[in-house]
C-alpha cells in the first residue's frame, strides 16, 4: 500500500504528501511512493545534502 | 436568548422545557412499544443483524406485546420511590430550591379556555394519576418516602393580561410571566408538584403553562396532562364525558414493580451489558470558550434553527436505505460533528428513550424517562454508512438493556464522579416527531432555555416543513456565536453527507469557503519588514563606545565586542571553520558568551551552544552529533568535560592580538547558512539537533522588533542559557538595536534581581520562571520598564492579566505572550496582554498565544490539513519564510516534520507542530497544549519518550512510562526497580536536571489500552506530595521552609503538608536542606534528625519558630512511637548520621524501640565534641529517657567505640545492659614508636581524592556532594578512624596493665595512652570490663572482620562472654542490606547466649546466618585459649627482620647473576634468558606453593623456603669461589631458587596474621609493604654497587649469611597458635573467577586485551637498561640508572597517594599514563648519554608506577571489593603470560637484529643513526625507540576503541558488595531469601561515608 509519496521542491527539498492528494504547488512527486515510513527511509538515502539547492550551486 | 421557531405553528417544541435532558423522553421516534416509529419496527426487519440479536429483540416485543406483566400493588400499601425518584431526591437534597428540576410546557391555544371548567379538568387529572398527588418527606433517618394525598390538591394561577394596549405588550407581557413560572422551584415536601398558569391574551387566545417537578413528569408526561386538561376541560365545558383511556395501574405501581425487578437476573444482564459497553468512556471534551468551572452548574442558553425539508427528507430516505431510523443517521452525523470539535473519535451522546415498555405505562404521567448513553465507534474512519451501520447496532443493543435506569446504571458502573460534568455522556441528542394527535389549536409557547444539564444538547423535531432544531448549551462554557456557528456546521456536514455517503467521514466537508478564507487570513499577517542587516552578526556601528555586554560586574563596549568577537572568528577561521560548519560553544553566563557567539558567526560558522550543566554525556553526543570540530570553552570547563579532548578548544579569553581584527570576518557567509543548531529533546531517547540558517532568524528579529516597536539603545536582561533558543530574543534584539544586554545567571533569587531588572527595559522569562520568583517578590520588582516578554509555555489567563494590570500601574510596562518552537525560529506568534480584557474574550483558562509576527505563516488543521473552524481546536502549522532548516543530518525526520504548504507559496513548506490549538473568534490564536507525549517543564521542552526509553535501560527495570502530574515529572516503573535515589544517580549521567523525575512510582505492571499502548489516563496518581493536596505554605517560616525544599528537591512547588521523604527527599538532600536552614535560622540549628521528625513543612517550620532546642537531644528514636517493651540503642560509623538504622528500626518486631545516636560533626556547621562529652550525654539520656531491657549496636570503628564507651558507664552508673552488640570491626589499635609517626605522615599526606574513591568504590558518588560535604565527610572518617584507634590503644594498655590483678573491678591504674580526655579525675570509674555479653556481628565478606573465628575472643577485653554471629555473604554495611536479619540478631542471640540455648542458631544448611561460636572467660583472661605463645609486635618484628633481610639478599642475587652473565658472556640472550629464569619458575609454581602454605604449618614451609634458598646460594657461591661455576650450572640453580623464593613469601606473607596480635595486623601489613618497597628502591642499587665493589662472590657470600640469619631467626621464633591468613579460593580459582567476571563485561575484556598487548612492549623495558648502560658506561653507571628508576617509582607512588588519580575517565588516565611512559621510553633510547637514560628510566618507572596505580583504582571503583582478588590474579597471570615473550624473544632477539644496523656504517646508521646514534649500544636505543612506538600506538589505538575511550560511562560503578552477598545468597536459596532491605532515608552515601572506616583496620598503614 502507498499511502505516500515523496516529493521534492525547487530548493530540492524533500517532503512526503498523502498518495491520493494532489500534490501542492511548487512540489513534484520525486518518484517514489510508499507506506511513510519507507518514504521517509528513501528520503534519508537520497537527501544526502540538506542545504537549500541556491545555496548549494553558489559554491 | 429567544427560541423563534416556535411561531411556525408547531407542536410544543421540547426544546421549550428546562432541564432539557427530561424533555426528549417524548420522543416516539427513539422509543421502543411507543408507537409506530418504534425501533422495534425497524429492527424487526433488521437486515444485518445478527440472527442473535433478531431473536433477543422478537423475544422482548415478543413479551412486550404479551398481557399485563405489572399488577397492581397489595391496596392500601404506600409506593416506593422509584430509582429514578430517588436519584433526583439526592439531587434536590443536595441544591435544594432551584427550578433546575422543573419541568415546564408551555403552548399557545389559541380559542376559549374557561377558569372554572379549567380547574375541574385539573382536580379531575390529579385525581387520575396517582403521580401528582404524591409529596415526599422525609423520614427520621433521613430517608425519602412517597406520601400520596387523597385529595386532588391543584395549584391554578391566572393572569389576565388582555387589558394591555397592543399585541406585543400583551405578549411580552405573558412571555415574562411564563419565564416567571418556570423559575418558580417546589417544595417536595409540602406539594403539590403540578401547578398550572393560565395566561389570558384576549377571549380566543391564553398562554397555557404546565409545571410539574421532575421526580412526577417527563417530557412525554407533560403531552398526556396537556392532552387529558384540555379534553377535560371540554368535557365540563360542554358537559359531555371525555374519552380517556383507562389507567388499570398507577406509577407507584410502577415503582413497585421495578424495584422488583431490580433484584431479578435481567437486571444482572444489563448491567453486564452496559458495564462492558462502556468500559473506559473518556469524558467528551469539546472545546469551550470559557475555563469549565470545577463544579457544573445548571446555568444554560438555547439556540434554534431549522433544516429545509429536502435536506430533512434526504436524511430520511438515507437512514431508510440503510434500515437505520432518521434518529439513527442524524445521531451519526452529530458524532461526526462532535468528533470533529473534540478531536475525539470515542464518546458517547446521551439519548433519552420513554422508558416505558408497556402499553399498561403509554398512558400514565410519571417519572419514566430514560437515558441511554451511546457509544461512538468512530475508529479507522469508516464511511457515512458504515458509521451508521455502527450506530444502529449500537442503538439497537442499547435499546435491548434499556430498561436499567441511567442513574442506577452511573452507580453500578462505580463511574468516578467529576463534578464538572455530567457522568458517563456530556452531550445528548432527542429527536421527536410531528404529534399528529394534538388540537390544531394549540401551538408553542417559546421561552428562554434558562437550564441544562448537559454541555450540549441538542433538541430535533421533524415537521412537515423540515427539521426544527434546538441547542440548549451551558453558558458556563460556550458563547451563543460558537453554538450559532456549530448548527451552521451541522448543516454544511449533513449535506456533505447526502451527497456522498460512502466518503470516509474524514473527507466530509464541514467548514464553509467564507469560514476557510476567515482563518488562513487569521493566520496571514502582512509581509515582514525589512530586516537591518542580513547577516546575524553584523553589529550596528552607531555607538562604538556604547556598553554592548554586561555580565557579573564585567561588561563590553560594542567597539570591543566586535573586536573580541572578530579575533575568536578569525582564530576559528584558522583552525579551518568555514560556512555551514559547527563550532560548540560551552561557557557559563559571561560576556564571553557574546563574544563566542558573534564570534562564531563571524568565522562562517554555526555555533552548537552548550549548557555547561548538563550532563557530560549529554553535551559529549550534541557535540558528536553536530559534528563540531572546536569547541569554545574556558579552560576550566574543558578540563571537566573529558570529551573536549577530541577537539580543537579555544578559550575566548586567550586570544592574541595578532589572530586578526576585522577583515577577519568570513565574507563567504550568506544568509542561507547555518547560523546556530539548537538540540532540543527527542523521542528516540536522543536530543536532536534543528538546524537554523541566519536568513530566517533575521527575519524573525525584524518582525518581533517591529511587533513590539524596539527602540535603540534599551537594555535587555537574558536570564536563560542561550543553549535553549529562548534566549535568541533578547540577545540579537539587543545587540543589533545597540541595547545594553545584561546577562544573569538563572538562579538569581528574586530579591537580588529585583535590584537588577529596575534598570532593565526589556526581559524575556518563562511564566514558570517568573512565578517561582514571584513567591518572593512583588510583581513591581520584577517587571522591567518597556515590555515583559512571557514564553516557552503556556501560562494562566488570570494570572498574566494581573501581571499587565501591575505593569500598568508600575509605569507602562506592556506584557506578552510569545510562542513558537525552535523549528519555526525561536517565534512566531505574539499576544500583547490586555489588562482591561474581560472573562468573555478571554477563550479559556490558558493565555491566547496571539497572531503571527510578519512573515510568518500559522494555520490550524485537522488531521486531513484542512483549515478548522474558528473554535474547534487543531494542529498547529507554521509556514512563511521561518522555518529553519531542518534537523541536522536527519533528512527523514525532517522531511516528516516539514511538509509542503498547501496554503502558501508554492515549493513552500510547513511545520508539523505536534501542538494543538485554534482560532479564537477575534483571530487570536489559543494553544490547547500537546497532541502526542511532548511536554514542557519549566519551559523545557521534553519528550516524555525520551525520559521513557531512559528510565527503561536503567538497570533493573522492565517497563517505564512517564507523565506530568501536577506539573511535575512523574516515573512509572515496573521490575525489580532500584531505590529512588539509585534511580536518580542513574538518570543523572543521562538527563538534565529538568527531565529527572520527581517522583517514581513502582507497579506491578503498566495498564495498557486495548491496543498495547500504555494507558496514561489509567496510571495512577502519584500521591499527596503533588498537585491535588496541594496547601500553599502559610507563614513567612513555611514559605522559606517550602522554598528551600522546592530547591533542593528540585521541584516547582512544596506544599505546607507534603512530607520531605515522599516529594523524593533522601538524607543527603536532607543534609543539603539543613545546610540552608542554619543560615536561615542561625540561631536554632536545625538537625538531620528535627527534619526526619518534623516531616512536613508545617511541623518543621513550627519546630523552628517555637525556637525550642533541638531536643537537644543526641538519641532518635526511629521506631514509631509504640509501647515498648526492650529498647536498642545504636550508634553510627564514622561520617554516618542517625538515620543509617532507619531499616534497622523498620525491621525490629513490635515491642522494640531503636533509638539512634546522632554524633554531633556529622554534619555541616556543627561542632564535634569529645567522645568523653558524647558518652556521657548519651548515657544521661538513657537514663532518663530508655526503660526497661536494653541492648546497644555499634557498628564499625566509631560506633563500636562510643557503643562499648557508654556500656561501661552505664554499667557504671548501675544501668543493666543486656547486650553488646558490635558491628564491622574488631578492636584495632596503634603500636607505640615510630612506625605510627610514619604512619600519620602517610595519612596525612593522602589526597582527599583517594578517599573519593573509596567511597565511589563504596557505591557513592562523590560528584553528588558540594566540596564542604565531601571535605567533611572524609574528615568525619579519618578522625572517626583515628579516635576508635587510639582508644582500643587505650584500652587494650589499661588491661594490660590490669592483667596482673586479673579484676573486674580495676578501678584505678594509671593513665595510659595518649589519655583522649581522661583526665583530672572527672571521668568516670574506669571498669575495664562490662558484664554484658559483647556479640559481634561479623560481615562474612567484610574485610573488616576477617578472622573473626579468633578474633571475636578479643572482646574479652572488655567482656566476659563474647559470641559472633556471622551474616553468610554480607559485606560492611549489614544494618542497611541485611536489616531484617540484623533485626533478629540483636533480638534473639543474646538472650540464647545468657541461657545457653544456642543450639537452634548453629550454621545449618542454607541458613544466611548463624552464631559461629560464645566464649565465656574469666574476665581479664588471656585471649587464646589454645597452646602456643602468644602473638606479639615484638616477636613478628623479630622474623619480619630476619625475612626482609634474606629477601632483599636473594633480590640481589637475582639481579646480579643475569650482569654477571651478561659481563661474563656479552650474550644478550643469555642475560634475558636468566632473567626468565629467575621470576618464570616462581610464577609457575605458585599456585601449588599457595595450597601447600594453605594446608601446612607456615613456620616450616618459612623454614624449608629460607633452607633451600640459602642452601642454592651457598651452592652458587661454593660452585664460584672455587672458580667451577659454568653457565649450565646456573640454569638448574637459578630455577631452585626462584621456587624457595616463592615458596618463603608466601609462607612469610601468610604467617604475619598469625605472629602479629591482631588489633596491629593492619599496622604490621603496612611494615611488610613498606619494607619491601624500601628494598626495591635500593636493591638495583646495592646490587650494582656491590658487583662493583666485591663482585658476584661477594654478593653471594652477603645472601648466605642472610639466609643463614633468616633461617635462625623462624627456627627459634615460636609461632602463636593464632589464625594466619589462607585464601578463600585457589590461585587457579581466583584466575578463573576473574576470567568470568571481566569476560561478560565487554569494557573490562578490552582493558585486559590492552594490558596483554602492552605487556609485550613494557617487559623488555626495564631488563634492557643494563645492557644499555653498560654500550657505553660502567656498571656504576647501571646502578645510577637503575637509581633513577626506583625514585621513579617512589615519586610515582608518593603521587598516587596524594594525588589519588583522577576523578573521571580513569581508563583515559591509564592511556595517558602509558603515552608517558612511552614518552620517556623514546627519551630513554633517543641519546647515548647517561643523564638522558637515566631521566628516561625514572620517567618510565614514573608512568608505569601512575598507570598500575590508576588501574588499581578502576578495580577499586567498578568492581565489588570481594571480587578484587579475583580480578588482580587475573591480571597478574596475563601480565606473566606475555612475559616470557617480551623477556625471551623481543629483547633478546631485538637487540640481536637491530645493534647491527645501527653499528658504526650499519645499515641504519646513516638514517636513524643520525638522529639516536650509531654504534654499540644504539641497537638497544632503536629498540627503545620502537617499543615507544608501540606502546603509543597501542595506547592511541585504545583511545580510539570505544569500548574503552568510555569505559568509565559504559562500566557502571561496582554494586555496593553488600548487594552483591544479597544477590549470591538469593542465587543459592530457591526461595529468595533474604531480600535486601531498602531503606527510604538511608542512602549510598550513608554507607559510603565510612566505607573506608570499615576497611582502616587492614589498611591504616
Amino acid at each position: 500500500m502507498s499511502s505516500h509519496r515523496v516529493v521534492v521542491n525547487d530548493e530540492e527539498q524533500y517532503s512526503l504528501w498523502p498518495a491520493d492528494r494532489a500534490v501542492p504547488d511548487g512540489w513534484r512527486p520525486e518518484g517514489f511512493a510508499g507506506s511513510r515510513e519507507e518514504c521517509l527511509a528513501h528520503i534519508d538515502e537520497v537527501w544526502t545534502d540538506m542545504r537549500p539547492r541556491s545555496l548549494r550551486q553558489e559554491r | 436568548m429567544t427560541d423563534t421557531h416556535a411561531e411556525a405553528a408547531t407542536p410544543a417544541a421540547p426544546h421549550a422545557l428546562a432541564p432539557a435532558d427530561v424533555s426528549g423522553a417524548a420522543s416516539p421516534a427513539t422509543a421502543p412499544g411507543a408507537g409506530g416509529n418504534a425501533p422495534g419496527t425497524a429492527a424487526g426487519g433488521g437486515a444485518g443483524l445478527s440472527s442473535a440479536k433478531q431473536a433477543l429483540l422478537a423475544q422482548r416485543l415478543r413479551r412486550r406485546t404479551s398481557a399485563t406483566t405489572i399488577g397492581p400493588r397489595p391496596p392500601g400499601t404506600a409506593p416506593p420511590l422509584s430509582h429514578a425518584q430517588e436519584r433526583l431526591w439526592f439531587l434536590e437534597q443536595y441544591l435544594p430550591g432551584t427550578a433546575a428540576y422543573v419541568v415546564p410546557l408551555s403552548v399557545r391555544v389559541r380559542r376559549r379556555l374557561d377558569d372554572h371548567a379549567l380547574r375541574l379538568a385539573l382536580r379531575d387529572v390529579v385525581a387520575r394519576h396517582e403521580s401528582l398527588r404524591m409529596r415526599f418527606v422525609t423520614t427520621d433517618d433521613g430517608r425519602p418516602e412517597v406520601v400520596v394525598d387523597g385529595d386532588p390538591a391543584v395549584e391554578l394561577r391566572r393572569v389576565a393580561v388582555d387589558a394591555e394596549a397592543g399585541a406585543a405588550e400583551r405578549e411580552s407581557r405573558a412571555r415574562r410571566a411564563v419565564q416567571e413560572e418556570i423559575g418558580r422551584p417546589f417544595d417536595l415536601v409540602t406539594g403539590p408538584l403540578l401547578r398550572v398558569l393560565a395566561v389570558r391574551l384576549s377571549e380566543d387566545d391564553h398562554v397555557l403553562v404546565l409545571c410539574a417537578h421532575h421526580m412526577v413528569t417527563d417530557g412525554w408526561s407533560c403531552e398526556i396532562l396537556l392532552r387529558e386538561i384540555l379534553a377535560l376541560h371540554d368535557a365540563h365545558l360542554s358537559g359531555g364525558r371525555p374519552e380517556l383511556p383507562s389507567l388499570p395501574v398507577q406509577y407507584g405501581d410502577y415503582a413497585a414493580w421495578h424495584r422488583e425487578r431490580a433484584a431479578g437476573p435481567a437486571h444482572e444482564r444489563d448491567v453486564a451489558y452496559w458495564r462492558e459497553t462502556l468500559a473506559g468512556i473518556e469524558p467528551l471534551d469539546l472545546p469551550a470558550d470559557r475555563p469549565r468551572p470545577a463544579e457544573q452548574d445548571f446555568a444554560g442558553a438555547g439556540h434554534a434553527f431549522t433544516m429545509d425539508a429536502e435536506l430533512s427528507a434526504t436524511v430520511s430516505a438515507l437512514a431508510a436505505s440503510c434500515d437505520a431510523t432518521p434518529y439513527m443517521a442524524l445521531l451519526a452525523a452529530f458524532q461526526v460533528l462532535l468528533a470533529r470539535y473534540s478531536g475525539q473519535t470515542d464518546f458517547a451522546v446521551g439519548s433519552p428513550v420513554s422508558g416505558r415498555p408497556f402499553p399498561e405505562l403509554e398512558n400514565l404521567v410519571g417519572l419514566f424517562v430514560n437515558t441511554l448513553p451511546m457509544r461512538a465507534r468512530m475508529a479507522g474512519d469508516p464511511s457515512f454508512t458504515e458509521l451508521l451501520a455502527r450506530v444502529r447496532e449500537t442503538a439497537l443493543d442499547a435499546y435491548a438493556h434499556q430498561e436499567l435506569p441511567f442513574d442506577q446504571l452511573v452507580n453500578e458502573l462505580g463511574v468516578e464522579r467529576d463534578v464538572s460534568r455530567s457522568p458517563v455522556f456530556q452531550v445528548l441528542l432527542s429527536l421527536q416527531n410531528y404529534d399528529g394527535r394534538r388540537d390544531p389549536a394549540v401551538s408553542g409557547f417559546p421561552f428562554e432555555t434558562s437550564a441544562t444539564r448537559f454541555d450540549l444538547a441538542l433538541y430535533l423535531t421533524e415537521t412537515p416543513g423540515g427539521l426544527i432544531g434546538a441547542f440548549a448549551y451551558r453558558t458556563a462554557l460556550f458563547l451563543p456565536a460558537t453554538i450559532e456557528r456549530m448548527a451552521r456546521h451541522l448543516e454544511i456536514l449533513l449535506r456533505s453527507i447526502t451527497a456522498d455517503p460512502s466518503a470516509p467521514v474524514s473527507t466530509l466537508a464541514m467548514i464553509s469557503p467564507e469560514e476557510e478564507r476567515q482563518v488562513l487570513g487569521f493566520g496571514t499577517p502582512d509581509n515582514a519588514p525589512a530586516p537591518a542587516a542580513a547577516l546575524l552578526h553584523e553589529l550596528p556601528a552607531a555607538a562604538p563606545g556604547a556598553t554592548a555586554v554586561v555580565c557579573g560586574g564585567r561588561s563590553m563596549t560594542y567597539a570591543e565586542l566586535d573586536r573580541a568577537s572578530s579575533r575568536l572568528g578569525a582564530r576559528l577561521r584558522g583552525l579551518g571553520v568555514r560556512p555551514d560548519d559547527r563550532v560548540a560553544i560551552c561557557l557559563e553566563q559571561s560576556v564571553e558568551l557574546a563574544q563566542a557567539v558573534i564570534g562564531v558567526l563571524r568565522s562562517g560558522g554555526a555555533y552548537v551552544p552548550l549548557d555547561p550543566e548538563q550532563p557530560e554525556e549529554r553535551l559529549a553526543y550534541m557535540v558528536a552529533d553536530a559534528g563540531a570540530r572546536v569547541i569554545v570553552t574556558t579552560p576550566e570547563l574543558a578540563a571537566r568535560l573529558p570529551f573536549t579532548r577530541g577537539l580543537a578548544v579555544v578559550d575566548p579569553l586567550d586570544l592574541e592580538d595578532g589572530d586578526g581584527g576585522e577583515d577577519a570576518v568570513a565574507v563567504d557567509v550568506r544568509p542561507e547558512n547555518l547560523a546556530y543548531v539548537v538540540y532540543t529533546s527527542g523521542t528516540t531517547g536522543r536530543p536532536k539537533g534543528v538546524a537554523v540558517q541566519h536568513r530566517e532568524v533575521v527575519a524573525y528579529l525584524a518582525g518581533v522588533r517591529a511587533r513590539f516597536d524596539v527602540p535603540e539603545g534599551a537594555s535587555f536582561a537574558l536570564l536563560q542559557s542561550l543553549a535553549f533558543d529562548f534566549g535568541v530574543t533578547v540577545f540579537y534584539l539587543s545587540l543589533m538595536t545597540g541595547g545594553r544586554l545584561h546577562l544573569i545567571p538563572s538562579r538569581t533569587s528574586a530579591p537580588d534581581l529585583a535590584g537588577r531588572l529596575r534598570d532593565i527595559d526589556y526581559l524575556k522569562i518563562t511564566p514558570s520562571h517568573l512565578a517561582a520568583l514571584l513567591a518572593e517578590a512583588e510583581p513591581g520588582d520584577l517587571l522591567p520598564r518597556r515590555l515583559l516578554l512571557l514564553g516557552g509555555e503556556a501560562s494562566g489567563w488570570e494570572w498574566a492579566r494581573d501581571l499587565a494590570s501591575a505593569g500598568e500601574s508600575a509605569g507602562g510596562c506592556a506584557v506578552a505572550n510569545h510562542y513558537g518552537p525552535t523549528e519555526a525560529t525561536v517565534g512566531v506568534t505574539t499576544l500583547a496582554v490586555d489588562p482591561a480584557t474581560g472573562d468573555e474574550a478571554a477563550g479559556g483558562a490558558t493565555l491566547p498565544i496571539g497572531r503571527p509576527l510578519p512573515g510568518a505563516r500559522v494555520y490550524v488543521l485537522d488531521e486531513r490539513l484542512r483549515p478548522v473552524p474558528p473554535g474547534v481546536a487543531g494542529e498547529i502549522h507554521l509556514g512563511g519564510g521561518r522555518l529553519a532548516r531542518g534537523y541536522l543530518g536527519r533528512p527523514g525526520m525532517t522531511a516528516d516534520r516539514f511538509l509542503p504548504d498547501p496554503y502558501g507559496e508554492p515549493g513552500g513548506r510547513m511545520y508539523r507542530t505536534g501542538d494543538m490549538g485554534r482560532w479564537l473568534p477575534g483571530g487570536d490564536l489559543q494553544f490547547l497544549g500537546r497532541r502526542d507525549l511532548q511536554v514542557k517543564i519549566r519551559g523545557y521542552r521534553v519528550e516524555l519518550g525520551e525520559v521513557e526509553s531512559v528510565l527503561a535501560g536503567l538497570p533493573g527495570v522492565t517497563q517505564a512510562a512517564a507523565d506530568l502530574r501536577g506539573g511535575r515529572l512523574v516515573a512509572y516503573l515496573t521490575g525489580d526497580v532500584p531505590p529512588d535515589e539509585d534511580l536518580r544517580g542513574g538518570l543523572r549521567e543521562r538527563l538534565p536536571e529538568y527531565m529527572i523525575p520527581a517522583k517514581f512510582v513502582r507497579l506491578d505492571r503498566l495498564p495498557l489500552k486495548s491496543h498495547g499502548k500504555v494507558d496514561r489516563v489509567a496510571l495512577p496518581d502519584p500521591g499527596a506530595a503533588s498537585g491535588e493536596g496541594y496547601v500553599a505554605p502559610g507563614t513567612p517560616m513555611e514559605t522559606d521552609v517550602a522554598g528551600i525544599w522546592a530547591e533542593v528537591l528540585d521541584v516547582e512547588r512544596v506544599g505546607a503538608l507534603d512530607n520531605f521523604f515522599d516529594a523524593g527527599g533522601h538524607s543527603l538532600l536532607a543534609m543539603r536542606v539543613v545546610a540552608r536552614l542554619r543560615r536561615l535560622v542561625p540561631d536554632r540549628p536545625v538537625t538531620v534528625m528535627d527534619l526526619f521528625r518534623h516531616r512536613t513543612v508545617r511541623e518543621l517550620a513550627l519546630l523552628l519558630e517555637s525556637g525550642a532546642g533541638s531536643s537537644g537531644g543526641l538519641l532518635h528514636r526511629l521506631t514509631p512511637d509504640r509501647p515498648a517493651t526492650a529498647s536498642i540503642v545504636c550508634a553510627p560509623y564514622g561520617g554516618g548520621n542517625a538515620l543509617i538504622y532507619k531499616p534497622l528500626a523498620d525491621a525490629l518486631p513490635e515491642g522494640w524501640a531503636l533509638h539512634s545516636i546522632a554524633v554531633p560533626g556529622h554534619e555541616l556547621g556543627e561542632e564535634p565534641v569529645p567522645l568523653e562529652e558524647l558518652a556521657s550525654r548519651c548515657v544521661q539520656e538513657i537514663l532518663e529517657t530508655v526503660h526497661g531491657p536494653l541492648v546497644l549496636y555499634g557498628h564499625c570503628g566509631l560506633g563500636v567505640m562510643i557503643t562499648v564507651e557508654i556500656t561501661r558507664r552505664l554499667e557504671a552508673a548501675g544501668r543493666r545492659v543486656e547486650a553488646v552488640y558490635l558491628g564491622g570491626s574488631f578492636p584495632f589499635a596503634r603500636p607505640g614508636g615510630g612506625m605510627a609517626r610514619l604512619a600519620d605522615w602517610m595519612d596525612r599526606l593522602r589526597g582527599d581524592q583517594a578517599m573519593a574513591n573509596a567511597l565511589t568504590a563504596s557505591g557513592m558518588d562523590a560528584e553528588e556532594f558540594d566540596p564542604d560535604q565531601l571535605k567533611l565527610i572524609i574528615r568525619n572518617r579519618r578522625e572517626g578512624t583515628k579516635d576508635a584507634e587510639r582508644y582500643f590503644t587505650r584500652l587494650f594498655a589499661e588491661h594490660a596493665a590490669s592483667e596482673r590483678p586479673a579484676s573486674a573491678e580495676h578501678a584505678g591504674g594509671t593513665e595510659h595512652g595518649d589519655g583522649a580526655g581522661h583526665g583530672d579525675g572527672a571521668g568516670p570509674p574506669r571498669a575495664p570490663v562490662v558484664s554484658a555479653p559483647v556479640i559481634s556481628v561479623v560481615g562474612e565478606r567484610d574485610p573488616a572482620t576477617e578472622f573473626y573465628q579468633e578474633r571475636y575472643r578479643e572482646w574479652h577485653q572488655v567482656a566476659g562472654v563474647t559470641a559472633a554471629v556471622v551474616l553468610d555473604e554480607a559485606g560492611h554495611f549489614s544494618m542497611k542490606y541485611r536489616a531484617d536479619e540484623l533485626a533478629r540478631i540483636v533480638t534473639e542471640i543474646h538472650p540464647a547466649v545468657e541461657n545457653g540455648e544456642t543450639t537452634p542458631y548453629e550454621r545449618r544448611e542454607g541458613a544466611t546466618w548463624w552464631l559461629h561460636g560464645v566464649s565465656r572467660a574469666a574476665p581479664g583472661a588471656p585471649v587464646l585459649t589454645r597452646s602456643g605463645p602468644p602473638p606479639s609486635m615484638r616477636r613478628f618484628l623479630v622474623v619480619a627482620a630476619g625475612q626482609l633481610v634474606s629477601i632483599t639478599g636473594s633480590a640481589l642475587t637475582e639481579f646480579a647473576i643475569p650482569l654477571w652473565i651478561y659481563l661474563t658472556t656479552g650474550s644478550l640472550v643469555s642475560f634475558a634468558l636468566f632473567a626468565v629464569l629467575g621470576l618464570v619458575p616462581g610464577m609457575l609454581v605458585a599456585p601449588l606453593a599457595g595450597a601447600i602454605v594453605d594446608r601446612y604449618d607456615r613456620r616450616r614451609v618459612m623454614l624449608a623456603g629460607d633452607g633451600a634458598a640459602g642452601l642454592t646460594q651457598l651452592a652458587l657461591g661454593t660452585l664460584l669461589w672455587t672458580g667451577n661455576l659454568h653457565i649450565w650450572h646456573i640454569y638448574p640453580l637459578l630455577v631452585c631458587l626462584s621456587l624457595a623464593l616463592t615458596f618463603q613469601r608466601l609462607a612469610y606473607g601468610s604467617a604475619v596474621p598469625q605472629l602479629v596480635p591482631k588489633r596491629y595486623l593492619g599496622h604490621a601489613n603496612g611494615v611488610v609493604q613498606t619494607a619491601f618497597g624500601v628494598a626495591q628502591l635500593v636493591v638495583p642499587l646495592v646490587a650494582v654497587g656491590l658487583m662493583a665493589a666485591v663482585g658476584l662472590e661477594g654478593i653471594l657470600v652477603f645472601d648466605v649469611a642472610s639466609y643463614t640469619v633468616a633461617f635462625l631467626t623462624v627456627l627459634l621464633v615460636r609461632f602463636p597458635a593464632a589464625m594466619a591468613w589462607r585464601r578463600r579460593e585457589t590461585v587457579l580459582e581466583e584466575i578463573k573467577g576473574g576470567f568470568r567476571l571481566v569476560w561478560d563485561r565487554r569494557p573490562f575484556r578490552g582493558m585486559l586485551v590492552y594490558f596483554a598487548v602492552l605487556n609485550i612492549f613494557l617487559s623488555p623495558l626495564f631488563l634492557m637498561l643494563s645492557p644499555l648502560v653498560l654500550a657505553q658506561a660502567t656498571l656504576a653507571d647501571v646502578g645510577r640508572v637503575a637509581f633513577a628508576g626506583g625514585a621513579g617509582v617512589f615519586t610515582g607512588g608518593l603521587l598516587m597517594i596524594v594525588w589519588g588519580g583522577p576523578r573521571h575517565r580513569r581508563l583515559r588516565g591509564v592511556l595517558l599514563s602509558t603515552l608517558v611512559l612511552a614518552a620517556f621510553c623514546l627519551l630513554t633510547g633517543a641519546r647515548a648519554n647517561l643523564a638522558v637514560i637515566a631521566a628516561g628510566a625514572f620517567g618510565m618507572s614514573l608512568g608505569l608506577t601512575l598507570l598500575n596505580g590508576i588501574y588499581a583504582t578502576i578495580i577499586q571503583v567498578k568492581v565489588p571489593q570481594r571480587f578484587h582478588g579475583r580480578v588482580i590474579a587475573l591480571n597478574t597471570l596475563i601480565a606473566w603470560s606475555t612475559l616470557p615473550i617480551g623477556f625471551g624473544l623481543v629483547a633478546p632477539y631485538g637487540s640481536a637484529l637491530l645493534e647491527p644496523l645501527l653499528a658504526r656504517g650499519g645499515a641504519l646508521s646513516g638514517t636513524v643513526g643520525a638522529v639516536i646514534g650509531a654504534g654499540p649500544g644504539r641497537g638497544i636505543g632503536f629498540l627503545y625507540v620502537c617499543l615507544a612506538v608501540g606502546m603509543a600506538a597501542t595506547a592511541l589505538a585504545a583511545l580510539r576503541v570505544p569500548v574503552l575511550a568510555r569505559f568509565d560511562d559504559e562500566m557502571p560503578d561496582a554494586l555496593p558488595d553488600d548487594l552483591v552477598g544479597v544477590e549470591s545468597l538469593r542465587a543459592r536459596t530457591p526461595d529468595g531469601r533474604p531480600e535486601p532491605t531498602r531503606s527510604a532515608a538511608g542512602t549510598n552515601a550513608d554507607n559510603g561515608n565510612s566505607a573506608d572506616n570499615g576497611n582502616s583496620a587492614d589498611k591504616e598503614t
